[in-house]
């Protein structure tokens, strides 16, 4: 059995504290994974469009960290102590503890514990809380029963709090994401972001970022005109810019506009703004692919990915849609041309259904904005589309929302992955599909799916990036801590070549699906209508037990 | 009028009890921490007047507000009274909070809710606290500790109206007179009748397995924390050897145990002789929360029946004046009807049913 004990002091359990809470922001769950000398903590946003990572570095951040893997999951020959390059091969034989649990029963263990000194003695004794120290433990036993992750506070005044908490079995899933392609970053104090942060108003949406001549553009918006009620039928608009001598770096391409979610954004400039002096940085390729952000400070590594959307992709008009697309085209062709070629022999099987697909991603923007986006550059001559030739040059009204590409596709709650089946080689095995198809007992009576990662895109499915296994380029800090990590992944294009089961309309019925799942509105839609479809050939018990191993 | 009894006068010209006090949101800070119930048993006699509330007949509280507390304190039983209720010896000064001794006054039930509507009327227009300032309700959430000390800060000291407390005789209203800056409100509550059901839950000094006397904050820190659980059930186990006195709850994530050792500076008193492990409604536990929160010291009891006595002591807070005590009785949940599976320690199940209201009544009944 694993053996894991941390010893944290108050400080480092009120930056825990703080860690959990940003990503509590996020999703319901995370995921400890126990290394030799780190903790990692991760969690997945419901629409998994942002994934986060938090590494505590078991030197610097903990007291004293001793984790000792279970012996019986290491490799046969492998010794305790020797995990070198021998263990680079698969991940599990490294012997991470890994286990999910709800960031809801860890919050109230860690919070509030860090309280100062009283400067004076008579109130000190009036002190309740605070802690002198804390005390990570893990409880497993070989059954299974019981297992508990054991956190022991001592209190002042020899009070002890200790908490035994559940926890689940768990894979891990991360986000890839291609350094190399990133080729836009800034650099930028944390306590300075967070400061203007705070002028964009808790109700919009998205949040824009364009670089502009000497400045930088951030601009909040909403999308959606609430139901029925017409009080706000001129959604807020905050745009801040900020002058690029506020960045310690940037580096942008121009004309180069993402868009994120404003909530998630918030969320990590406030919680990179509780450490003091921070650096965030960004790196991020174009719109639709993720961008990341990262900072760390005291033993604690910081990594959010990001899903960014297009501009077009939200917008209204058709027009407007392609737009984007083919600026940022010219954009890539003089960046990253490479790694655009090789999306674009993946996304051959895309290009089947353009037809279709370019309806179908008309109809996600079921709550057409009122057009928002005020930049400028936004509107330029839609004769830019053309330049479609290159690596993503699928045709322009397709791009926005395209259905997911092969290998990597991660449909969502199995609903998808009839749709995304399709498209794939359905008979190739899929790292991901090991994951449920194992866990659920599928692997016997049904052929493994290639389709069914985990890891779902909900806002832009044309990103390969998200997976549940690395991609080549792990972010900084996993390469820097990790030494291991190339667990075997999915070629990107694995697929390739594949026999195609489905007829073209079928096909092109799932993309239809594929492509509106996108969108958090036609999700439920999307849903029904991709069960209905999928009937055809995935039995419908297993449809269920994947909407539960996804989702529970 | 003297504090003691008169002559009995058979036409009871006087109301039975009348009192002053011009510390009414003391009061009303007292009776708030038993405000968990819609009514009250009020029972007046020479010595205080008491009002008890109770909970799924498994928990009561109690608070005794002593003729300290009042500027002029008249309790005049009349004949009837007198035969009915003063034929036990008069309770001796000293055992003035003990609950055991009591029963010799008048006994009606009210409704404590408006009753604290009432009081704060006063206190509403004298303070601007937005805690309490809005109305019953919101008064009626947990209050921090903080809050709930500032608030016994600021106003009882500046209050400068005064409250009249009148009760006529049996059947009449109870009401309550609040003046402040001529300005006079008059309040009627209803009474009723006590039903002949109520009674004190038994505590039996003589076989008590523990006293502890602490900090009431640490108290408070401890269940707040196991609060965050929403558990059931709340294990309470005391033992002479370490951990002395541990609290345990689980909820439906996780479990948490707070232990106490035994510390001289958080414990005034430790004597425990035997261990002792007993499980108490969490829910019920946590309508203590707010004397806790208010109290400085907590006096923890247990009997050979597992009924647990909190009593909270409540300074007054001028200086000097005479604490005022809280006491709140709990009876123990049966073995067997355990809502945590950890409970695999083999202690003996003896009973059967339980869930709450019921399992508590059954208890009561065993014990009585």
């Amino acid at each position: 059995m694993s053996t894991l004990n941390i010893t944290l002091n108050p400080v480092a359990v009120d930056r825990l504290y703080e860690a959990l809470n940003c990503m509590s922001k996020f999703g319901d769950y995370v995921t400890l994974e126990a290394k030799r000398n780190k903790l990692n903590l991760r969690t997945l946003n419901p629409t998994h469009s942002a994934h986060i990572h938090i590494c505590l570095a078991g030197d610097t951040f903990c007291d004293a960290y001793n984790f000792v893997p279970d012996p019986s999951k290491l490799g046969g020959s492998q010794s305790f102590g020797s995990n070198g390059s021998q263990s680079s091969s698969v991940r599990q034989e490294e012997g991470a503890f890994i286990c999910k649990m709800n960031v809801r029963a860890l919050l109230p263990v860690f919070r509030g514990r860090y309280v100062q000194e009283a400067v004076n003695k008579e109130r000190d004794e009036g002190f309740v809380q605070g802690i002198e120290k804390c005390e990570i433990s893990l409880h497993e036993k070989p059954d299974k029963v019981q297992c508990r992750l054991i956190v022991k506070l001592f209190c002042r005044q020899g009070v002890m709090k200790t908490f035994r908490l559940q926890y689940e079995e768990a894979d891990i899933m991360r986000a890839t994401f291609r350094k190399e392609w990133a080729v836009n970053k800034w650099t930028i104090r944390a306590g300075e972001l967070k400061k203007w942060m705070e002028h964009f108003g808790p109700k919009t949406e998205h949040l824009q970022i364009s670089p502009e001549e000497k400045t930088v553009n951030f601009t909040s918006y909403t999308e959606k005109v609430i139901d029925g009620s017409q009080i706000l039928k001129t959604p807020l608009q905050t745009s801040i810019e900020l002058g690029l001598i506020e960045f310690s770096d940037f580096q942008v391409t121009a004309e180069t506009h993402i868009a994120i979610a404003v909530k998630d954004f918030k969320s990590i400039v406030s919680h990179a703004g509780t450490f003091d002096q921070v650096q965030i940085q960004a790196a991020y390729a174009e719109a639709g692919q993720p961008m990341q952000i990262t900072y760390d400070q005291s033993g604690m590594f910081c990594e959010f990915t990001l899903m960014t959307r297009k501009r077009g992709a939200t917008g209204p008009a058709g027009s407007g849609r392609a737009e984007p697309v083919a600026k940022i085209m010219t954009h890539k062709s003089m960046s990253a041309a490479g790694g655009a070629r090789t999306r674009e022999t993946s996304a051959v099987p895309i290009k089947m259904q353009p037809s279709s697909a370019g309806p179908s991603s008309r109809n996600n923007s079921v709550t057409p904005g009122p057009a928002p986006l005020p930049t400028p550059s936004m509107a330029p001559p839609p004769s830019v589309a053309p330049a479609a030739s290159r690596g993503m040059s699928r045709p322009s009204p397709v791009s926005t929302e395209m259905p997911p590409p092969p290998s990597r596709t991660t449909p969502r709650v199995g609903s998808v992955s009839a749709a995304s089946g399709s498209f794939l080689n359905r008979d190739s095995p899929s790292l991901s599909s090991r994951q449920l198809s194992a866990s659920l007992g599928l692997r016997g009576s049904l052929p493994p799916r290639q389709s069914q990662s985990l890891f779902l895109m909900e806002e832009d499915d044309d990103d390969d990036l998200f997976g549940p296994t690395p991609g080549g380029a792990d972010n900084e800090i996993e390469r820097l801590l990790d030494d291991d990590d190339d667990e075997d992944v999915l070629g990107w294009d694995a697929s390739l070549g594949a026999p195609e089961r489905v007829s073209f309309v079928e096909l092109q019925e799932r993309a239809v699906n594929a492509d509106k799942g996108p969108t958090h509105v036609g999700r439920k839609d999307q849903e029904a209508q991709s069960q209905e479809e999928s009937g055809s050939y995935v039995e419908p018990t297993q449809r269920k037990n994947v909407v539960k191993g996804l989702f529970d | 009028m003297p504090t003691t009894t008169q002559p009995p006068t058979p036409s009871a010209t006087g109301p039975v009890f009348s009192a002053i006090t011009s510390s009414t949101r003391h009061i009303y800070l007292l009776l708030r921490c038993i405000g968990f119930m819609p009514t009250a048993n009020v029972s007046i006699s020479a010595d205080n007047i008491r009002f008890s509330v109770e909970d799924s007949h498994s928990m009561q509280a109690n608070v005794c507000l002593t003729p300290d507390l009042f500027s002029s304190y008249n309790y005049t039983p009349t004949t009837i009274h007198q035969q009915d209720d003063e034929t036990g010896a008069p309770p001796s000064s000293a055992e003035r909070f003990n609950l055991e001794s009591e029963d010799d006054g008048v006994r009606f039930q009210i409704s404590l809710s408006a009753l604290l509507e009432c009081l704060q009327i006063f206190g509403a227009d004298a303070n601007k606290d937005k805690q309490f300032g809005g109305g019953n309700r919101d008064g009626m959430a947990f209050g921090r500790p903080a809050a709930a000390n500032n608030l016994f800060d600021q106003n009882s000291l500046r209050l400068p109206g005064t409250c009249r407390f009148v009760y006529q005789e049996p059947g009449y209203p109870l009401s309550i007179i609040l003046e402040e800056s001529g300005v006079t409100t008059t309040c009627h509550l209803t009474t009723f009748i006590t039903p002949p059901t109520y009674d004190l839950i038994p505590f039996s000094r003589s076989t008590m397995t523990h006293k502890i006397i602490l900090k009431a904050a640490y108290l408070h820190d401890a269940l707040s924390e196991l609060d965050t659980l929403s558990p059931e059930t709340l294990t309470y186990s005391t033992s002479p050897s370490k951990p002395h006195f541990s609290l345990t709850a689980t909820g439906i994530l996780s479990q948490g145990t707070v232990d106490f050792s035994h510390n001289k500076n958080i414990m005034e008193t430790f004597s425990v002789s035997v261990e002792n492990c007993n499980r108490y409604k969490f829910a019920l536990v946590r309508k203590a929360m707010r004397a806790m929160g208010v109290a400085s010291k907590v006096s923890l009891r247990g009997d050979e029946m597992g009924v647990l006595s909190m009593q909270y002591l409540i300074e007054m807070p001028e200086k000097g004046g005479a604490p005022t005590f809280i006491d709140f009785r709990f009876l123990p949940l049966n073995e067997g009807d355990s809502s945590d599976d950890d409970r695999d320690d083999g202690r003996g199940g003896e009973s059967d049913d339980d869930g709450g209201g019921d399992g508590g009544d059954e208890g009561e009944e065993m014990m009585l």
